[in-house]
């Protein structure tokens, strides 16, 4: 049980460690002088290592364990950030990633060979380390202002600075411990005014084997060895006496120092954010909308009671409780919003490895990070942005030469954009690339019979675009493994629609081409229409609800079986709901019949119904595992008098 | 009485629900027993098998509802001040049987229960799995996995 719990953590933290090793990676990549990123992963890769380890996932022990091993490497600047560099341990991310999944899936890591990788990993490493270390960290130590003028004061008092590196057998377990007995024992002789890695990295254990300590003493060097190398765990001690000028000359790289301090206080208002949110199961989020939506449901019931007396003051109560209500409703739905970052943040490392894949020059832009959304959304909504975003990029966006033959900056650009709309949710995946070739896409179409040659030319312009959604459409020239697998954009759209969105495209020869994406902003709560047929009564999306006619029964017309009735100068289908339904009518001969026009994107449809009832705002509650394969219902809710009134699924109607 | 179901063969005991339809005495296991509710407004489902009586509202939940007189090839009968709907649990599912009256509960004593396909040789008898002798009656306990061909 409570390992089930720590297990939880786990998984929730790895996903958040993995996500700063990537992003953190990719700012490296931009900017191989970071120090702060370089921090940031070599922590990440640490508590990943830490909480593996405890759990006895060795594979990723492993692979954090090498990933830090070469990590300290950069950090401690005996290693150059190369691009190669940076390839390995995103490659080392992502085996963690799928580690991760596989425990997430089977409770275990699943058999995947890591050794390749740890090898790649071994490689990089520098073999010579030994050799040149300590210069490196000799000439690295930069001292600032507040300790260099303790040093100047030292020298009056003739103390000596000496700069002290202590190597830790390999197999030290307490390392930190040790540390402590090297301070101690220095603390002894003098004042430490500097070690390397800072002295709350070495207490938690944040760094290989050695570690290197600046040390005022008046005591001389021989003494310092021996009482330092007689701690047991030291392997060797080597100490060596700064001259003046080095300490002077280390002026200059102050500046760095500067830097560096800057962009940890940049990182400050992150981290504290990252306080002020708590984790809540997804679960007990839905148990408090469950009573949220029992109050929206007692309150209609009220309302329904009515016997509004105004002496009784009843009619203000009722004002009252339905303002709380909505509020209430509000502050709860908030809850369960979350940042499309969510999302997004995954998405920089698609891009770059599309651009490389593909030799492209991409640059992603993201606007609108922040902007919330339901939580169920953000759940299904990764999938089909990636394929957009893969589309963008592998049949929008041109090769540099051509882009700039075509008078483009060789950098292509994916924007990725996100906006609240009244109660919607837009997401745009905008590119400057090619455009969508119309001629390509209906030539396409034709040769894979989704669409005749005679139908095409009363094609219009979105008619077009709407042939690259239908099945087994691609038009990728090869077939690459990026897209084009002819699964994809029909695969998108029916993600989108079932979550009650739409897709549209606008697109541009040679300018580019925008994939907008509108979702509700909200799934449990919806406006419907309520209609009645005989005794039942069923909710219709008002989302879907295009008009509500009164026709005569003279008007429908039988073609080939199929009832048919005129709506603006064209015949739509008539779905009769009782028939449908099989539900006995009480009155069938009645002159005019009432018709709820519904559509779904370009299809329409008219319904049959009895009467109208009037439009509600319902909550959405599941018809339940046992009866979830019925297409036509796509949900239920529980009217003020109790009753349950089923929501049609459009999509299956129409 | 012992309710411990960890106790030795002798004395191991488990509590069943008891209701009736027609002169058939039937148990469920407690286990499986979430309410017992007095038939309510049940709103037909369409697209659904005829013993699929449709849904109900139970505190806000909705549940489906079960005839397992039509379920079982019985003869329906009208709701009367006894009929129940006994809402049941099983693994995620949550369905609701109607029946004709909830007599009680009991307990029995694991010796006294038989398996039902040590008795029944047709298989159409399939979702009774046990049968228990209780002051002798017979009790027929339900196999709500098989009555209502659920996994699948």
């Amino acid at each position: 049980m409570d390992n089930d719990r720590y297990m939880e953590i786990f998984v929730e933290e790895s996903k958040d460690h993995i996500q700063i090793l990537n992003d953190n990676l990719l700012e490296l990549e931009t900017d191989t002088k970071n120090q702060r990123a370089v921090n940031e992963i070599f922590r990440a890769a640490h508590t990943l290592k830490g909480m593996a380890g405890t759990l006895g996932f060795n594979m990723i022990t492993d692979i954090t364990h090498n990933m830090e091993n070469l990590l300290d490497e950069i950090r401690s600047q005996k290693k150059e950030v190369t691009a190669e560099l940076i390839d390995i341990l995103l490659e080392c991310t992502d085996a963690l990633d799928l580690l991760v999944q596989d425990i997430i899936e089977q409770g275990s890591e699943g058999a995947r060979d890591v050794t390749a990788l740890l090898s790649k990993l071994e490689d990089s490493k520098t073999s010579t380390k030994d050799m040149d270390s300590w210069d490196l960290s000799y000439e690295r130590m930069k001292l600032d202002q507040y300790q260099l003028s303790i040093i100047n004061t030292a020298a009056e008092q003739s103390l000596s600075p000496y700069w002290i590196e202590i190597r830790l057998q390999s197999n030290c377990l307490m390392k930190a411990a040790r540390a402590y007995m090297v301070f101690q024992a220095a603390e002894g002789y003098g004042e430490i005014i500097k070690t390397l890695p800072q002295v709350q990295d070495i207490e938690e254990e944040r760094f290989e084997n050695t570690f290197s300590i600046l040390l005022l003493t008046g005591h001389n060097e021989a003494d310092m060895k021996s009482r330092l190398e007689l701690i047991s765990e030291v392997e060797s001690v080597r100490i060596k006496k700064l001259e003046q000028d080095i300490v002077d000359s280390s002026n200059p790289p102050k500046v760095e120092t500067k830097k560096l301090a800057d962009s940890q206080q940049q990182k400050t208002p992150s981290s504290n954010r990252q306080m002020r949110s708590i984790r809540v199961d997804i679960e007990r989020l839905d148990s408090l909308m469950n009573l949220v939506s029992e109050l929206i449901i007692i309150k209609n019931t009220m309302e329904d009671i009515g016997g509004y007396d105004a002496e009784s003051g009843m009619e203000e109560s009722m004002e009252y409780l339905s303002r709380v209500t909505n509020e209430l409703h509000d502050a709860v739905m908030k809850v369960r919003m979350i940042p499309v970052e969510m999302v997004f943040n995954r998405f920089p490392r698609v891009v770059r490895d599309l651009a490389k894949n593909t030799k492209k020059q991409i640059k992603l832009n993201i606007v609108g990070a922040d902007t919330e959304v339901d939580r169920t959304i953000i759940d299904e909504i990764g999938d089909p942005l990636i394929h957009l975003i893969r589309n963008g990029i592998d049949h929008g966006i041109e090769l540099p030469d051509e882009r700039i033959k075509a008078g483009k900056d060789p950098d292509g650009i994916i924007d990725l954009v996100a906006y609240h709309d009244g109660n919607n949710v837009v997401i745009e995946v905008r590119d400057d690339g090619r455009g969508i070739d119309l001629d390509d896409i209906v030539k396409s179409a034709i040769k894979k019979g989704l669409v005749s040659e005679e139908k095409v030319s009363f094609l219009d312009t979105k008619g077009k675009i709407d042939l690259m959604f239908q099945p087994g459409f691609s038009t990728a020239q090869s077939v690459s493994d990026i897209s084009g697998r002819g699964v994809g954009m029909d695969v998108v759209k029916t993600k989108v629609e079932s979550l009650g969105g739409v897709v549209e495209v606008e697109t541009k020869m040679g300018q580019g081409s925008r994939f907008i994406i509108r979702l509700p902003l909200t799934l449990s709560i919806i406006q419907a229409l309520l209609v009645q047929v005989s005794q039942e009564i069923y909710a219709i999306p008002l989302s879907s609800v295009q008009e509500i006619i009164d026709i005569p029964v003279s008007d429908i017309k039988e073609l080939k079986g199929q009832e048919t009735i005129p709506y603006r100068g064209a015949l739509i289908p008539l779905v009769r709901l009782d028939e449908e339904f099989e539900i006995q009518l009480t009155n069938k001969n009645q002159k005019t019949i009432t018709l709820v026009v519904i559509k779904k994107g370009e299809k329409q449809s008219a319904l049959s119904i009895g009467n109208l009832i009037g439009q509600q705002e319902i909550v959405i509650k599941s018809l339940g595992k046992y009866l979830s394969d019925i297409k036509v219902i796509s949900g239920a809710t529980i009217l003020g008098d109790g009753r349950v009134a089923l929501i049609l699924d459009i999509n299956h109607l129409v | 009485m012992n309710n411990n179901p960890n106790t030795t063969e002798e004395t191991a005991s488990k509590q069943f629900v008891n209701f009736t339809l027609d002169s058939d005495v039937y148990g469920l296991d407690i286990m499986m027993v979430e309410a017992i509710e007095r038939i309510t407004d049940i709103t037909s489902v369409p697209k659904t098998p005829d013993y699929v009586l449709g849904v109900t509202n139970i505190r806000g939940d909705i549940i489906p509802v079960i005839n397992l007189r039509k379920r079982l090839d019985m003869d329906d009968r009208a709701y009367d001040d006894k009929t129940r709907i006994i809402i049941c649990k099983f693994d995620d599912y949550r369905i609701g049987i109607v029946v004709d009256m909830v007599k009680d509960v009991f307990t029995v004593f694991e010796k006294n229960i038989q398996m039902g396909k040590d008795i029944f040789k047709d298989r159409k008898n399939d979702f009774i799995s046990k049968v228990i002798e209780l002051q002798g009656d017979y009790i027929l306990v339900l196999d709500l996995e098989k009555t209502l061909d659920l996994g699948e």
